[in-house]
């Protein structure tokens, strides 16, 4: 049975949804405390 | 979508920093393609201000599809570049998630509930007779099913959940796969001309390209093509439609199962977990958050402008998505879709002739209603 600690998961990898989450997630936590600035278009 | 294709899912921890270098030359394609459709817009639309030339605007996302379609149809993509290519499907629902930031819950609750009432209408119909014309053109019953979920609810991820849930042949899975692309390239095309042709405002039109065109990327592409507007209105009635995966799949696994014909499902709801695009989760929290006033003002409608915090927000899930339109461009080999024989392609292309037409009455009818 596979191991389910966070070091685990870790090292199975985490899915495509789950970066994409976490990546966007932690993208607009820094602009809303002013890491990122403005983003041009 | 597949589920783990882009960023190192299944690397352990050593051979990360290789598997990110790997990724560099396809997200340096990606980004050059992206920008270049950029460019191309934004030099028509200057060369047509400065000569006073009046003319539609071809927007960055045709552009973008249109040269990723050239080099994969002509030199082709070569293996150095495939992994970072690959991850469009991530920066498509990094995009998606971003975009939460543009709806408040309560357009959510208002849009995403009229979306769900078409979507159960149209799945019930749409499953019936892409059966009835796979059972005419004597597909076998798995392939028609994988045609069936494919072309009703999300297209290539959906087809890869039922594949494994009803243990049918990878084969099957492919020729469905292509079938289902070839036809959301065509929409994208398709689609704006019909919706410009019917004078749809921006919201129909993105609700009827967020329920008829099946693959994710190619549902948003095709509503950004219409308007901004409608492109937003695509992601979330798509994203509804997705949120459906784990019920049909499900449905589908105790139906083969109970013909002996796939493994029996334990536990319903873990599988139902486990089927759940999970990146809708993350839209549904970043709108909560927006709502909030967490990003500062979100309530542009009464007069005063967005925070600058949620212009940035909103900028960024429109860089990722221009990652992914180059992405859709440069994964779709016209060579691959020739290859797969014209049955399953005519059974799907019959299929998606319908879902459109009957999507395009709910979604005329809903308009009446609801005033979308």
């Amino acid at each position: 049975m596979a191991e389910k600690t966070p070091e685990a998961a870790l090292r199975r990898g985490l899915s495509t949804d789950a970066w994409a989450v976490l990546i966007a997630v932690a993208l607009a936590l820094l602009v809303r405390y002013h890491v990122i600035g403005a983003i041009p278009w | 979508m597949a589920s783990s294709v882009a960023l190192p899912s299944q690397a352990n921890t050593a051979a990360l920093p290789k598997r990110l270098l790997s990724l560099i030359p396809g997200l340096l394609l990606l980004t050059a393609v992206g920008y270049a459709g950029k460019f191309i817009e934004q030099s028509i639309t200057a060369y047509k201000a400065a000569h006073h030339i009046v003319g539609p605007n071809i927007e960055y996302v045709l552009w973008a599809i249109l040269i990723g379609l050239v080099i994969s149809n002509t030199v082709g993509v070569p293996r150095v570049f495939q992994a970072g290519v690959a991850t469009y499907e991530f920066w498509l629902k990094a995009g998606i998630v971003l975009l939460g930031s543009r709806f408040l819950i309560g357009d959510l609750l208002r849009l995403g509930g009229i979306s769900l009432g078409l979507i159960a209408i149209e799945i019930a119909l749409a499953l019936t007779v892409t059966h009835l014309i796979g059972r005419a053109f004597g597909l076998s019953p798995k392939l028609t099913s994988l045609l069936a979920v494919g072309s009703s609810i999300c297209g290539v991820s959906a087809i890869i959940a039922a594949q494994g849930a009803i243990d049918a042949e990878e084969k099957d899975a492919s020729v469905a796969i292509t079938a289902i692309l070839a036809l959301g390239a065509i929409s994208l095309f398709s689609f704006p001309l019909i919706g410009h042709t019917l004078h749809f405002s921006d919201h129909a039109f993105g609700l009827w390209a967020g329920l008829a065109v099946d693959n994710t990327a190619e549902a948003t592409a095709t509503g950004a093509l219409y308007s901004d507007a409608a492109g937003k209105i695509a992601v979330l009635a798509k994203t509804a439609r997705n949120a459906t995966i784990g019920f049909i799949v499900l449905g589908y696994a105790i139906y083969w199962a109970s013909r002996g014909q796939a493994q029996a499902i334990g536990n319903k709801a873990a599988f139902l977990w486990k089927k759940f695009p999970k990146f809708v989760l993350g839209f549904l929290l970043i709108s909560t958050l927006a709502t909030i006033g967490f990003f500062g003002n979100a309530h542009a409608a009464k007069g005063a402008p967005l925070s600058p915090q949620l212009v940035a927000i909103a900028n960024l899930s429109r860089w990722a998505f221009l990652l992914t339109f180059a992405g859709v461009g440069l994964r779709t080999s016209l060579r691959e879709l020739g290859k797969q024989g014209w049955r399953p392609f005519v059974v799907s292309a019959l299929g998606e002739i319908f879902i459109a037409l009957l999507t395009l009455g709910l979604v005329y009818g809903a308009d009446r209603v609801f005033h979308l």
